[in-house]
């Protein structure tokens, strides 16, 4: 898989590395990246072999700097943009990926960009990462999943403060807020994603699988339905077990 | 009606909670006040921004007027129900509380109703009502541990142990503790933020957060999508887009 635009794509054995690479435009989401990411994210899911991913920005000052806005005043009317949204709904495309997707932050990761982030399961950023959703101060709002991500992973309260001041957040307040899992030097960051994924590697791939299932799926049910999902999710892995390694 | 005031070119609306004052005043004036502040403002076009000032101005011969001369259980003396709470939560706007001074019980119920809340550095919070044979009956159980999370709020309502500003700041109850004399200021320099912005997108992206929040996640993504697509349709989007790519400042009017 090779060929795009807008990203590059790498298998390591069991790892698959997903790099932006739009380092001129700060790694800005345009339609194009839409259309690069669907597909590689496409074909992720269906491949076995891969059992963790890991996404990151190529160049030194961005993991992506938002949305390409020199193609807003050009989209399509309001009633065909919402089709072609559900149509190819990269950010579902994330979420719903069945191996854990790790992302790799440094510099601007903002609107678009922390939103992808966000639709990731394991977020490491460098010492100059800083965050932001700065749609308010364009007359708009996040269209990524924002602000619904963002108030799952940070809270109701500051959810309401980051979004309707479209303020920025640098590295150490993001910890706090638990937006990112952990904080590293610059030059250690790839590093340390690819220990973390290599380490998730080495499990079980449907454990591993079962589990982000379990935690995603749970999130939305009511407690007794969640304990339930994960119950049959244990039962279908020992049952896989069984069978497996007689 | 005094516990009202508007800044700003009428933009920024402060009400003023009342709470410390003229031992004179009678709560339950001060509550009618209120809530006719509130329902005014749900169907003011104008403002774009509202400061709930827990605090009120200072005043001479002020005092904490005790728990008790308030009407308990959500009900006046005269039997009426007095929420506050749901008042404060149905505002469309952005809602930003601040408070000088401790805050405990029902009055704790408002401040969780708001959006944003700032506190002073020497404030309490407090969750007395199931220690004195009550309950929250305002949306504490509901929203508290919405806010801070199931271990801290049954803790807090449980106990009735009051947390000072910075354990509140820790836990997600106070977005920001900065010094007591700065609370005021700190909350219109917020709003003032605020109102400089799209108004439309302001009340869309609080919906979409506080709607969402009570969806499934894909529910939420649906919602935030057609609130998106029809914010295309406004005019303050156009201007938005343009002022960034001309790199001078939006100028929004709200439609």
């Amino acid at each position: 898989m090779n060929g795009f635009q807008t990203l590059t794509f790498e298998k390591d054995s069991s790892i698959a590395l997903v790099t932006l690479n739009r380092p001129e435009a700060l790694n800005t989401y345009n339609i194009q990246m839409r259309d690069d990411l669907f597909e590689v994210f496409g074909a992720i899911r269906n491949d076995d072999e891969i059992r963790v991913v890991v996404l990151k920005g190529s160049g030194e000052k961005a993991f992506c700097s938002g949305a390409d806005l020199s193609e807003f005043l050009s989209a399509p009317p309001p009633v065909a943009a919402r089709r072609v949204r559900f149509e190819r709904d990269v950010w579902t495309l994330f979420l719903e990926n069945p191996q854990p997707v790790i992302a790799a932050l440094h510099g601007y990761v903002l609107g678009s960009g922390i939103e992808m982030a966000m639709c990731c399961d394991i977020r490491l950023a460098s010492e100059d990462a800083c965050f932001g959703l700065p749609e308010v101060n364009l007359g708009i709002i996040p269209a990524a999943g924002g602000t619904q991500t963002l108030s799952r992973t940070v809270g109701q309260s500051n959810a309401l403060d980051v979004l309707l001041t479209g303020r920025w957040i640098d590295a150490g307040e993001a910890l706090h807020m638990k937006l990112i899992n952990q904080i590293t030097e610059k030059d250690r960051l790839y590093g340390t994603a690819l220990e973390m994924a290599r380490r998730i590697a080495s499990f079980d791939p449907l454990a591993v699988r079962f589990a982000k299932q379990a935690i995603r799926r749970g999130a939305d049910l009511p407690l007794a339905e969640g304990l339930l999902l994960e119950s049959r999710l244990t039962a279908r892995l020992n049952n896989d077990k069984r069978h497996s390694y007689p | 009606m005094k516990n009202l005031e508007y800044e700003k070119n009428d933009q920024i609306a402060v009400v003023n909670i009342f709470f410390r004052t003229e031992n004179t005043d009678d709560p339950e004036d001060r509550l009618e006040e209120t809530i006719t502040a509130l329902e005014k403002l749900r169907y003011d076009d104008q403002t774009t921004a509202l400061v709930i000032n827990f605090a009120g101005p200072p005043k001479k011969n002020s005092q904490m007027i005790s728990n008790s001369s308030l009407p308990q259980n959500g009900r006046s003396a005269s039997g009426i129900q007095q929420s506050i709470a749901p008042l404060i939560a149905e505002i469309e706007i952005p809602v930003i509380a601040c408070l000088e001074g401790d805050l405990e019980g029902r009055e704790l119920e408002w401040f969780l109703a708001s959006d944003i809340r700032i506190a002073g550095g020497s404030s309490c919070f407090s969750m007395p009502q199931v220690s004195q044979g009550s309950l929250p009956c305002e949306g504490g159980t509901q929203r508290l541990t919405r806010i801070v999370g199931q271990g801290k709020a049954m803790e807090m309502i449980l106990t009735g142990c009051s947390i000072k500003a910075l354990e509140a700041q820790e836990i997600g109850l106070v977005n920001q503790a900065v010094p007591d004399e700065l609370v005021l200021k700190t909350a219109l320099e917020l709003a003032e933020t605020i109102v400089s912005k799209s108004t439309i997108s302001m009340r869309f992206a609080k919906e979409a957060i506080l709607k969402g929040m009570d969806m499934t996640l894909d529910q939420g993504l649906r919602l935030e999508a057609d609130l998106y697509f029809l914010m295309q349709t406004t005019e303050d989007r156009k201007e938005g887009i343009q002022a960034f790519q001309e790199k001078r400042k939006a100028q929004f009017n709200g439609r």
